[in-house]
């Protein structure tokens, strides 16, 4: 592999590696309540920008290495910006030949950009430190009370924890194709564009085939060892949501949360 | 002057992360036209890192790789250097994608920018070289083949390029005895006929040993022997390697010559394994 992938697992045994996966996913949740409500200032992102940061640093994951990883979406961050400064109405700072900014775009753009930071730190600091197969055995206990309405959470979490599972090995598989094809010829970084997505077949029907073929080996697999889903299943560990969890959910609810509730107040 | 001349050549996985890991650690091997060069390691020695710097798909970390006397990590020379080194993926037939056997060996080709009438014969000549007859296959598509066909079909892709350097990972892993024998004899026959360059890294050793004039041996990324096979084989000594490597008759080989037994350790085929024995039973009169 050329790289780490953003947001991947990264063994250790931190603080908030410890944590029940539930509460790691209430506090994600919690995170993504306050990055997304409508009419929070800069000062409050910031500080929540700065938080995470704090808990990143606990975790022991690197600091460094997750800020890295906003590289990765700077053309996201860049294309939203562009769209809130231009496109909102308000009083025009600079008007040039048709195309205005005004100030209520740049804000917007500003508070935009420390929004989507929060919702990418937040989550990569849920997955970092949360192994995939506590994460979906949190999401399943989460979710089960909606068993009694006969959704089928267990197929759910299983199918989500597969996927992510298996994250990696595509990835893996993908680059292998790459560069066999690229031994004979195909050229997926430069020439035209019409050529160049013809090439991307060269690498799609082989990694479809390869993958369909996968699936179809692992249901096999599970089958002859007489998984079939469902209640009467079991977990090797069961998770203990202890008084040390009741506390981190306590001062990420705050933290978080307060503020929210304290502009739906006034 | 070598084909191919890798000096101290390192190469660092995933530097700067906690999965960091050294796969290639100061190899130095020179490679000469024509040679039929075997490697030859366990899992996780460094074998198909090596061969992937062989074609500029990867670079070193440290150190240097020189194919035809220029360097790999120069763009603009190893953009073209998949025309002169061809190589063959472990498991190529994963690879395939086009919908008829004589389209998938003609897709390096198109490439190349050959034409139509240039490409059909070349493709047949390939197919007919692994072991397939053109008439037959060309029109199937691959996915009707059985898996050892398609290998031959994935392996003609390659050599229809006609490489200077071939260059193949496990290309038997997996195959029957006769699939196998097809695809070995298309080497060694292209070997022969071009004087191509064929590196080699294989698992059956007994098998490699007969095949090659020179042995390269890795063990966890570093070179722990290299050179001419008669000399590799005879200064391997039981204790330094890992004697999983060696067949079982050459392994024997050793072991009497750890007894002290003047044996020759230097041998390749279980019929001169065989002799030696014989000739040793005579003079010690047994």
């Amino acid at each position: 592999m050329k790289g780490m992938i953003t947001g991947q697992y990264i063994n250790g045994d931190s603080i908030i590696h410890r944590l029940d996966p539930r509460t790691k996913l209430l506090g994600c949740f919690a995170i993504i309540i306050a990055a997304a409500w409508p009419g929070q200032q800069i000062p409050i992102l910031l500080f929540n920008i700065g938080f995470i940061l704090l808990i990143i640093y606990l975790s022991q994951v690197g600091v460094v290495r997750v800020l890295r990883g906003l590289r990765t979406l700077r053309m996201l961050f860049l294309l939203t910006f562009i769209c809130q400064v231009f496109f909102t109405p308000g009083d025009s700072i600079w008007n040039w030949g048709g195309i205005a900014v005004s100030r209520q775009g740049i804000y917007l753009g500003i508070t935009t950009f420390l929004r989507l930071v929060i919702l990418y730190l937040g989550s990569s600091l849920l997955t970092m430190t949360t192994s995939t197969l506590k994460l979906t055995e949190g999401l399943e206990s989460l979710l089960s009370p909606l068993n009694y309405f006969r959704f089928p959470v267990h197929q759910s979490a299983m199918i989500i924890n597969i996927s992510l599972r298996f994250v990696p090995t595509i990835i893996e598989e993908a680059e292998v194709i790459t560069r066999a094809q690229k031994s004979r010829g195909a050229r997926f970084d430069s020439g035209p564009l019409a050529l160049r997505l013809k090439t991307v077949l060269a690498l799609m029907i082989p990694l479809l085939a390869a993958t369909l073929q996968r699936a179809t080996d692992l249901a096999l697999a599970m089958e002859s060892r007489c998984y079939a889903g469902g209640q009467s299943y079991s977990r090797e560990s069961s998770m203990v949501f202890t008084w040390k969890d009741g506390i981190a959910l306590g001062i990420l609810v705050t933290i978080f949360l307060l503020p929210v509730w304290y502009g739906y107040v006034n | 002057m070598p084909i191919i001349e890798t000096k101290d050549l390192t190469h660092v996985y995933l530097t700067g992360t906690p999965y960091e890991k050294k796969a290639l650690d100061k190899v130095s091997i020179s490679i000469n036209q024509g040679e039929f060069v075997g490697i030859i390691g366990g899992n996780g020695s460094g074998k198909s890192t090596l061969i992937q710097h062989f074609n500029g798909l990867l670079l070193p970390t440290s150190g240097s790789v020189l194919v035809g006397g220029e360097d790999t990590s120069v763009k603009r020379y190893s953009k073209e250097l998949w025309k002169k080194v061809g190589l063959v993926f472990q498991f190529p037939e994963q690879q395939i994608f086009k919908s008829t056997v004589f389209e998938e060996v003609a897709y390096g080709l198109k490439n190349m920018g050959m034409n139509l009438p240039e490409i059909k014969n070349r493709v047949e000549e390939t197919l007919a070289q692994v072991g397939l007859n053109p008439r037959e296959v060309a029109h199937l598509s691959p996915l009707s083949l059985s898996g050892g066909t398609r290998r031959q079909v994935a392996i003609a892709s390659i050599m229809a390029m006609r490489p200077a350097v071939l260059v193949l990972d496990e290309p038997t892993a997996g195959l029957d005895p006769s699939g196998c024998n097809h695809v070995i004899k298309a080497i060694k026959e292209m070997q022969q006929e071009y004087n191509t360059t064929v590196v080699m890294i294989s698992h059956y050793v007994s098998q490699l040993i007969l095949l090659v004039d020179k042995l390269v041996i890795l063990e966890q990324g570093r070179l722990m022997a290299w050179g001419n096979k008669r000399e590799v084989i005879q200064h391997m000594n039981s204790h330094n390697l890992s004697d999983l490597i060696l067949p079982d008759y050459l392994r024997l080989m050793h072991h009497l010559a750890d007894y002290g037994y003047q044996v020759n350790t230097g041998i390749f085929s279980v019929e001169e394994a065989a002799r030696e024995i014989g000739r040793i039973l005579k003079e010690s009169h047994l």
